[in-house]
């Protein structure tokens, strides 16, 4: 049976650098994995805000006036958010839906999803009016070092509403 | 004293590719998060293409099938495309949906066979997305594209399949709206009373006068206040104007500029984006057609002379009325170009009891004067003014109604006001002698004379009676080529303008912008319309449209305090000037005409 002979200073060695490298490596591997996750998290949200405002600009005015079937509420299009924006943690979203002078905010999603309120909302859902929809998404992060506010991710889109 | 450790071989060997597995295992979740982002953050991407694509495609298909239905009206699947879901036709609307959907990147069997672009489409169904809407033709087109999942590939999921669908519907909208006017800011003019050229004038009150409406007001121009001219404000009010309206638009920046004493309630409202809201409603139409096979009336000597008496009108027969000399033994008689000048009690109509069997049918060469005191009925028809001779270089008038006078309709006024009428109306058509489909008289083409453009509506003497209504669909006598203008009741010509209109039309853009239109006869952009007044009341009492081109408009004409232009009445043109002391009360038009557009539905 062959035998290592390993002089007193060296006891360890593998354990020592073992440790030095897999940490490191463990944080770059988990960095990337977790700046992936956030980009997963940013086109999603980007993806999402852009549907619902698709969604708000053909129920408008003028289709609210072909038949009241057609009249959407602050609910409805969150929920198409919602539908699009799979694997967001709705908790950590803030909405904002902007139509002429109208503002709405809500601080979270749940707030938003029980929102009767018609929206766009009259005179502002003329055809041609602009419509916007605005999220912050807070990406939560174990890896970001300052506080437990996370990274704030900004998406915004406007159109013009056609029906 | 330091003891020596011993590790053997085999325990060393059994430690080999710890690292390696390990590093495999985190290379596996390393490749999956990666996938995630580029495979579905791509997906998105072309999802986002895709729905512009589709957008386009749809709005483009529809947007073709209206140019093409532009003079039948209704589309059917035998003059529009129709399809169960598949790949575009070759020829006709669809092929168009697919023209643009290519230019937006998306072809079928594009992108090495990934591509698709589906078309479906039909007429007088409800739309597949949207079943709640009434519209008359839908197109929907589906445009996919298969991503292949490279990183994704690696845990199983070889591919993504981002698929957008739009539909977009051809759509005939009510004009609810009061006042329309469609000068944008660089449409320009030469104003008859008195201010030149000017640039942007939507509207123009110039004395004491008041308009209210029950519907609102658009304005299409967005020059802001200044009267730096040519460029002019959107509306310029001078010395006292009041408009009340519930509600008056105006484009972008458009403002009011008051001028002395103005009131407008509530306030108007700018900052509105260009588009459908300041389009010309009558758009795509085409223009109402001319009457053809009529027969010749020459009038000698310009005059007809009615019933002096009052009692029985004298029967006008429908036909093609123009003015000729006296006739002279031998010499016969030949055209004048002048206005036929009517006195007396007469009435246009074939004389039987539902007249023409419901719709008659004039042209009038030169104009038509009426005399003092005289009493013109107009059976339900259609009525073209073709030109009238210039008069001291400006344009000659069209209709003119003696002081005192009467015109009127067979539908009378109910407790002093114009109600909807249920005979099939009329449509006065001001034109000239080159309007498309019209035929002169033989003896009018071999004589050399012309009969340009004149200035369209009417004006009068004092206090005449003018009461008429416009085209009325519901009216199975009106002429199918006809029902798309209704309510219309005067036309002006899209050719007494300074913008060139095609024949579909639509503003000729084929210029590299607007093409210009060089009118015959300097000023004959402008229809007039006399308001009036009968015993404190208004004496202008009318129903329907009064329809002008951008680029021309009306000038209601007021002289004393309480002239007034009352009715069920919709007014669109170019601009509108009111002056001296005019008045406008329009009431809310219970069958509007309807705007044909191309709409995004879902």
């Amino acid at each position: 049976m062959r035998k290592v002979v390993r002089k007193p200073g060296e006891r360890g060695n593998v354990v020592l650098e073992t440790a030095l490298v897999f940490v490191p490596t463990m944080f770059l591997f988990m960095g990337l994995i977790e700046v992936s996750r956030g980009m997963w998290m940013y086109h999603t949200l980007a993806s999402a805000v852009k549907t619902a405002t698709r969604y708000a600009i053909v129920h408008g005015e003028t289709c609210t006036s072909a038949s009241a079937e057609c009249q959407i509420t602050v609910a409805d299009v969150t929920k198409v958010f919602q539908q699009r924006g799979l694997g967001l943690d709705t908790s950590a979203v803030k909405f904002s839906l902007v139509a002429g002078g109208s503002r709405l905010t809500c601080e979270t999603i749940a707030a938003c999803a029980m929102d009767p309120t018609a929206w766009p909302p009259a005179p502002n859902n003329l055809k041609g009016q602009p419509v916007e929809l605005q999220a912050q998404y807070r990406f939560g992060t174990v890896f970001w070092p300052f506080g437990n506010t996370g990274f704030v991710f900004n998406a915004r889109a406007q159109e013009s509403i056609q029906f | 004293m330091r003891s020596i450790h011993v590790v053997s071989v085999k325990r060393l060997r059994r430690s080999r590719g710890t690292i390696l597995i390990l590093f495999a295992v985190l290379f596996a979740v390393f490749g999956a998060a990666i996938a995630l982002v580029l495979d579905v953050g791509w997906s998105y991407a072309v999802a986002r293409r895709a729905q512009s694509a589709a957008d386009a495609a749809a709005m483009a298909a529809v947007s073709k099938a209206i140019n093409q239905t532009a003079s039948t009206g209704t589309p059917t699947c035998s003059t529009v495309g129709c399809q169960a879901a598949g790949a575009c036709p070759t020829t006709g609307n669809l092929s168009v949906a697919c023209q643009y959907a290519k230019q937006a990147g998306f072809v079928e069997g594009g992108d090495g066979g990934r591509q698709t672009v589906r078309v479906a489409a039909d007429a007088g169904s409800a739309a597949p997305s949207a079943p709640y809407v009434d519209v008359d033709y839908w197109v929907q087109v589906t445009a996919t594209q298969n991503v292949p999942a490279w990183f994704g590939g690696l845990v199983g999921n070889p591919s993504l399949t981002p698929t957008a669908r739009a539909t977009a519907a051809m759509r005939r909208t009510p004009v609810n709206l009061s006042i329309d006017l469609l000068n944008r800011t660089n449409d320009c003019f030469v104003s008859l009373i008195g201010l030149g050229l000017v640039c942007g004038e939507d509207l123009l009150m110039l004395g004491v006068n008041t308009i209210q409406t029950e519907m609102g007001i658009h304005m299409a121009s967005s020059n802001g206040p200044g009267l730096g001219l040519p460029k002019i404000a959107t509306g310029t009010v001078v010395l006292a104007g009041n408009v009340t309206a519930p509600y008056t638009r105006i484009m972008g920046k458009g403002e009011i500029q008051n001028v002395g004493l103005a009131g407008w309630t509530p306030p108007p409202q700018n900052g509105f984006p260009d588009g459908e809201m300041f389009a010309d409603p009558m758009a795509g139409k085409g223009q109402p057609p001319a009457p053809t096979g009529l027969p010749d009336h020459p009038v000698p000597g310009g005059v007809i002379v009615g019933n002096l008496l009052s009692g029985t009108p004298l029967v006008l027969p429908p036909g093609n009325y123009y003015a000729t000399t006296p006739v002279l033994p031998l010499l016969g008689s030949s055209p004048t170009g002048l206005p036929v000048t009517v006195l007396g009690n007469v009435i246009f109509s074939d004389g039987a009891t539902t007249p023409c069997g419901g719709f008659c049918n004039y042209v009038f060469y030169g104009g038509l004067v009426t005399g003092a005191l005289s009493s013109v009925t107009f059976a339900p028809g259609r009525y073209v003014f073709a030109g009238a001779q210039p008069v001291s270089g400006g344009p000659g008038t069209a209709l003119t109604i003696g002081a005192n006078s009467k015109v009127q309709d067979l539908t009378p006024l109910v407790g002093g006001q114009a109600t909807r009428n249920t005979d099939a109306g009329e449509i006065f058509i001001f034109t000239d002698g080159n309007y498309p489909g019209l035929t002169l008289p033989v003896s009018l083409a071999s004589s050399g004379l012309s009969f340009p453009q004149a200035r369209a509506g009417v004006m009068a003497g004092v206090f005449p009676q003018i009461t008429l209504h416009g085209l009325n669909s519901s009216n199975s006598a009106v002429p199918a080529n006809l029902r798309p203008f209704a309510p219309v009741l005067f036309w002006q010509d899209q050719h007494n303008t300074t913008l060139k209109y095609t024949p579909q039309g639509n503003i000729d853009l084929s210029c590299g912008g607007i093409c210009n239109n060089i009118l015959s006869v300097p000023g004959s952009q402008e229809m007039v319309l006399q308001a009036s007044q009968v015993g404190g009341q208004a004496g202008t009492n009318l129903y329907g449209t009064i329809y002008g081109p951008r680029g021309a408009y009306l000038t209601v004409l007021g002289v004393l305090p309480g002239d007034t232009v009352a009715g069920p009445l919709q007014i669109i043109s170019g601009a509108l000037q009111m002056t001296l002391n005019s008045s406008l009360k329009l009431k809310e038009l219970q069958n509007p005409p309807s705007q044909v557009s191309a709409v995004l539905i879902n």
